[in-house]
């Protein structure tokens, strides 16, 4: 469903994105993982046609990035990791937008909006303006947006992010029923919980390079880790975490100045 | 030297230096990022000021006039003109956009609110300057332009008094603008200070045609009597001071310089000191969105979004009929071609609009009709193209659209729909009350001129409506271009109306046929044009 291949993005000198490949079958949910920086986002910016690569191929939902991006675009859903919205509008008006532009049907969007603002406990909220929501209520709107259209593969970068506890729980298990539904999800996140829960296969980017693409499973086999922190600090050598520690508290403690 | 002096009056004059240098440093490089015209506004303002300081300075060379009659006329014109420029400014005060980032933290409200004060002061000194300096310096040669060496004192006793008086205008408006906090969300805030914007500055055409009427002869004797009257306005107890600071050793003057001494202390005292104290109350007041919830979600469609079957369409008319009705900087845009309908409603009620067509002195109705028809569609097609919100234009990128033109077309249904036709149909009225039926004949070419302008306005390079942020904003270039575009087309269209009307009337039916057929053949092959684009397109 997801095909990748030597995908590079290079910002002048600054390679954010080298030359990687991987490829996401179609009921999959494969957690994207990487330190802050690592090129996450800036990948996910690439498979929805919003960055063009500097090499490499792409195909998602069979279309080729490259010559079919519109067709592409029709299949997939995306939740950026910090959505600007149509502030002046309210969140009525933002979903019909959305809904207009992937050319559904006017009742099927007034449907939709009531039955998606009642799941998500918006329908209070649904006629008042985005500029007063809260930041949970954006990623919420975003989120709506994302699965208005039925797409055949998820892109979310961060999509619990400001998330309350219920519905980051409604989430995983919506996302959950969608990959059983073969929908495919490429979720992208820096917390390991969510992705340890919700990811059978794990990717982890570090410094715009893929250093593992493997079943959590086989990456606990493969670094004699049992917790999946515990692998990403090994791969990604993330070490001297107890002096780091040590140090902030001293920092944060002190009240004289150094002699 | 403002700051030290607030400073003195300030509980935490520390923080209030910390708090007042960040403000001051945040202000100049926000501005860094800007074009050359926003980071000259103020500077425009106080050239502006000053020009006008000048043609009043010469008054006393031309009229004979007394100290209290020229300082009330110079202290009116600073007050108002303070009063007006300021409004913008108080956004300042009223919604501080750094707040949130200070609410938690111990900053005293009286010095917060003091910084923010401070700010405004500044602003209001630069003005106060450039609208004063020269008129002090005239004032000396009040009296019939005789100079008198007793006369050297009068701009040390008028720019003090005027400073003062700008100062209490600010502390009226502080106080005003307070109290309005506590009853008005920031969001209605917000509209009142640009619904302010507007409304000032169009007072000044419809005093400029009420004045004449009000006062049809005025003799010098009753001139007199008039200025009594401003013996009960604040401009008119800051020019008794004056007067009697120069000599004029009054019983009424008294009276006023004390009016204008105690009123200033009460505002400073009283208002000024519990909205101080309570401020930052009102800002986090303020914080809250105030919306009310409604359990019932309403999901309408803009009664002409149904007109159009392409989503797109009415995805682009729905986004910018919203934009165009709530967002500020939009909304300022229309307000100013506004502007233009004021002209109008002046020039008829001057009798310059006599003819549906152009004649010796007067632009003829179907000039002025293209003249505000081209302002409004050309401030609201220029202005839909920046958003600060910018950057929710992703979504629209996101969207599988295989060209932008259908979102675009949505924008030209809306100047159309909302501007073109209401313009139309009131031009038509008007024409109607003129001229009977024929009024419909001096509307049509227009109308169809209009609707091609709108048709034929260039696509922003994105494609996208909204899309575009301020900073890119090439106001010197792109901005004016409608405007003075539309001085340069209107000019045109008057000169040859003139031109055929003067040679034989059979010419200028002849104009006004080609007028109408061409821009109708225009209109037909513009929309097949962009239709038979997307074809190719599309293919």
């Amino acid at each position: 469903m997801i095909q990748v291949s030597n995908l590079t993005k290079k910002y002048g000198q600054n390679t954010a994105v080298d030359d990687i490949s991987f490829e996401v079958k179609q009921g999959e949910i494969v957690g994207y993982l990487g330190p802050n920086g690592a090129g996450k986002s800036t990948t996910l910016k690439m498979l929805v046609g919003l960055l063009h690569p500097t090499s490499g191929e792409i195909a998602v939902a069979g279309y080729d990035a490259q010559t079919e991006l519109l067709e592409l675009k029709r299949h997939i859903g995306y939740v950026p990791e910090e959505a600007q919205l149509y502030e002046h509008l309210t969140l009525v008006e933002h979903l019909q937008l959305i809904g207009r532009l992937y050319h559904l049907e006017e009742r099927l969007i007034a449907q939709k909006i009531e039955e998606l603002a009642k799941l998500f406990d918006m329908a209070f909220q649904a006629n008042q303006r985005i500029s007063g929501f809260s930041q949970g209520m954006r990623q919420k709107c975003i989120i709506m947006s994302a699965l208005m259209h039925n797409p055949d593969v998820l892109f979310l970068d961060e999509p619990f992010t400001n998330l309350d506890v219920g519905t980051v729980t409604l989430m995983k298990a919506l996302l959950q029923r969608l990959a059983d539904l073969g929908k495919t999800i490429l979720y992208c996140t820096h917390i390991l919980e969510v992705a340890e829960t919700l990811c059978p296969r794990i990717m982890i980017i570090n410094s715009g390079k893929l250093i593992a693409d493997a079943p959590v499973e086989e990456l606990r086999q493969q670094t004699n880790q049992t917790a999946l922190n515990e692998i990403f600090a090994q791969l990604t050598e993330t070490t001297g975490i107890d002096e780091k520690t040590e140090e902030a508290i001293r920092i944060v403690t002190e009240n004289t100045l150094d002699a | 030297m403002l700051e030290k002096i607030v400073e003195r009056f300030c509980d935490a004059p520390t923080l209030y230096r910390y708090l007042l240098q960040t403000e001051k440093i945040v202000e100049k490089r926000a501005l860094e990022g800007k074009n050359d015209l926003s980071n000259m506004s103020l500077a425009l303002t106080c050239v502006f000021g000053f020009i006008i300081s000048v043609l009043f300075t010469f008054m006393p060379f031309i009229l004979s006039m007394d100290t209290f009659t020229f300082s009330l006329i110079g202290i009116t014109m600073s007050m108002m003109m303070i009063g007006i420029w300021m409004v913008p400014y108080f956004d300042i005060l009223l919604i501080p956009v750094n707040y949130p980032i200070i609410a938690h933290t111990p900053v005293p409200s009286h010095t917060y609110f003091l910084v923010k004060l401070t700010q405004i002061l500044t602003y209001t000194t630069l003005l106060l300057g450039s609208l004063n300096l020269m008129p002090a310096i005239g004032g000396i040669w009040v009296h019939k332009g005789e100079f008198s060496f007793f006369r050297l004192l009068f701009p040390f006793v008028y720019l003090p008094i005027v400073f003062m008086s700008g100062f209490f205008t600010i502390g009226v408006m502080t106080t005003f603008a307070g109290y309005l906090t506590k009853l008005y969300s920031k969001r209605i805030l917000r509209n009142i200070a640009q619904y302010a914007q507007f409304i000032f500055p169009a007072l000044f055409p419809v005093t400029f045609i009420l004045l004449p009427r009000l006062l049809p002869d005025l003799s010098k004797d009753k001139l007199a009597s008039v200025l009594k009257w401003f013996y009960a306005l604040p401009n008119g107890w800051f020019a008794g001071a004056v007067s009697l600071a120069l000599g004029a050793i009054e019983r009424h003057f008294l009276i006023l310089t004390g009016l204008a001494i105690v009123s200033t202390l009460i505002l400073v005292l009283v208002p000024l000191r519990s909205i101080a104290k309570s401020y930052t109350e009102y800002l986090s007041h303020l914080l809250e969105s105030g919306s009310r919830q409604k359990s019932k979600i309403r999901v309408k469609m803009p009664l002409f979004g149904r007109m159009f079957q392409n989503r797109t369409i009415r995805a682009g008319l729905c986004l910018c009929a919203v934009y165009m009705r709530r967002d500020r900087n939009m909304l300022r845009q229309f307000f100013a071609s506004l502007g233009s309908v004021i002209m109008l409603v002046v020039m008829l009620d001057q009798g310059w609009v006599l003819h549906s067509f152009a004649i010796g002195l007067s632009p003829g109705f179907s000039a002025i009709f293209y003249f505000v028809g081209f302002s409004i569609v050309g401030g609201f097609i220029a202005s839909i193209r920046y958003s600060e919100h910018w950057k929710a234009s992703w979504m629209l990128a996101l969207a599988p659209l295989s060209t932008t033109h259908d979102l675009w077309r949505g924008v030209q249904a809306v100047g159309l729909l909302y501007i073109v036709v209401p313009c139309t149909l009131l031009m038509f009225c008007i024409a109607t009350v003129l001229w009977g039926v024929l009024g419909i004949f001096y509307i049509l070419p227009v109308s169809i001129m209009l609707i091609n302008f709108v048709i034929l306005y260039p696509k922003p390079v994105s494609g996208l409506p909204l899309a575009e942020e301020f900073v890119q904003k090439q106001v010197t270039g792109e901005t004016m271009i409608p405007f003075l575009s539309s001085l340069f087309i209107t000019g045109v269209f008057i000169g040859i109306q003139f031109l055929t009307y003067l040679l034989n009337i059979w010419v200028y039916y002849g104009f006004y046929c080609v007028t109408v057929v061409g821009g109708l053949i225009g209109f037909i092959y513009f929309l097949e044009k962009n239709k038979r684009t997307e074809e190719i397109v599309d293919a």
